[in-house]
């Protein structure tokens, strides 16, 4: 059996990513795209201890977190749809009218 | 068991890297898609059945359909000669890299014993049934409020993507007149 720090190192890499692609993309879907990552790290992360724990509730919060996820991508998608034809950009530079 | 762990581990993390590295949005898609599938890969190697089954639904089925979707109505230019990192990027790779360090070091260095009790194997664990069992009794109200939760993102969504008045008139139709429409105007067009 695999041992748990190993998973737990699949799931730090994938969420140290999706920091990366969230700090340093300009584009706002590549940025949408690395919260999904995020979020998908923690899943698993919450996964694996509750296998290793043999707790459901684990899985039941990751069901959750799933679902809000799923919204959050759509709500994000239609900002960025709306984003674009307000600016016809996606570069998150020049995203600034409440900058100082 | 470990083959399949590192293959859907290493593939994982590649197509990971792919999606924040890529200048082709459509690329970063597909690739997310991939990173979707290798998660739900390793939730059957950890006994999640139902859970794989919904991430598999859920986020390679219906997210990255989401994201195709609202890539092409946008209609992004296929080579973007952009700058893609924003000035930032050195500093953020270089803290991110020590956090995922100092995370993979620690969570190793506490887990290190814990294994799993012993007949673990023998029965899975995240069956539908379990799950419903415990989502209906003890998780009913995070469930209700889960669908809440949908439903208000899905009235934010259409009123944020809807079309605007400002739009039409820059479309510049007149969307009420009729011979704008491509409708015959006698009988022998139809033939």
């Amino acid at each position: 059996m695999v041992p748990l720090p190993l998973f737990l190192a699949f799931g730090a890499l994938l969420f140290v990513i999706g920091v990366v692609g969230v700090l340093t993309r300009r584009n706002a879907i590549i940025v949408l795209m690395s919260i999904e990552l995020m979020l998908n790290a923690a899943n698993l992360t919450l996964i694996s201890f509750s296998h290793y724990l043999q707790d459901l509730r684990g899985q039941i919060f990751t069901l959750f977190i799933i679902a809000v996820a799923a919204s959050e991508a759509a709500v994000g998608l239609a900002l960025v749809i709306s984003l674009y034809r307000g600016k016809a950009t996606f570069n998150l530079d020049e995203v600034n009218l409440l900058k100082w | 068991m470990y083959f399949f762990f590192f293959l859907f581990a290493i593939v994982g993390v590649f197509s990971a890297l792919m999606v924040i590295t890529r200048r082709n949005v459509m690329h970063a898609a597909l690739f997310l898609l991939l990173t979707f599938a290798c998660v739900g890969a390793t939730y059957v190697l950890l006994r999640a059945e139902m859970l794989a089954a919904v991430q598999v639904l859920v986020y390679a089925g219906a997210v990255t359909v989401l994201f195709l979707f609202a890539i092409l109505l946008v209609n992004i230019p296929r080579v973007v000669r952009v700058r893609q990192w924003n000035r930032q990027s050195s500093l953020a790779v270089a803290i991110a890299g020590l956090t995922g360090l100092w995370l993979i070091i620690a969570t190793t260095q506490t887990f290190r014993t814990l294994a799993l009790p012993a007949g673990a194997l023998d029965q899975p664990l995240g069956t539908p049934r379990a799950i419903g069992q415990l989502l209906f009794s003890d998780f009913m109200l995070p469930f209700e409020i889960a669908s809440l939760i949908l439903l208000a993102a899905m009235v934010g969504a259409i009123f944020l993507a809807r079309e605007t008045a400002l739009e039409e008139e820059r479309a510049g139709t007149d969307v009420t007149a009729p011979d704008q429409v491509g409708r015959p105007q006698s009988g022998r067009q139809l033939v």
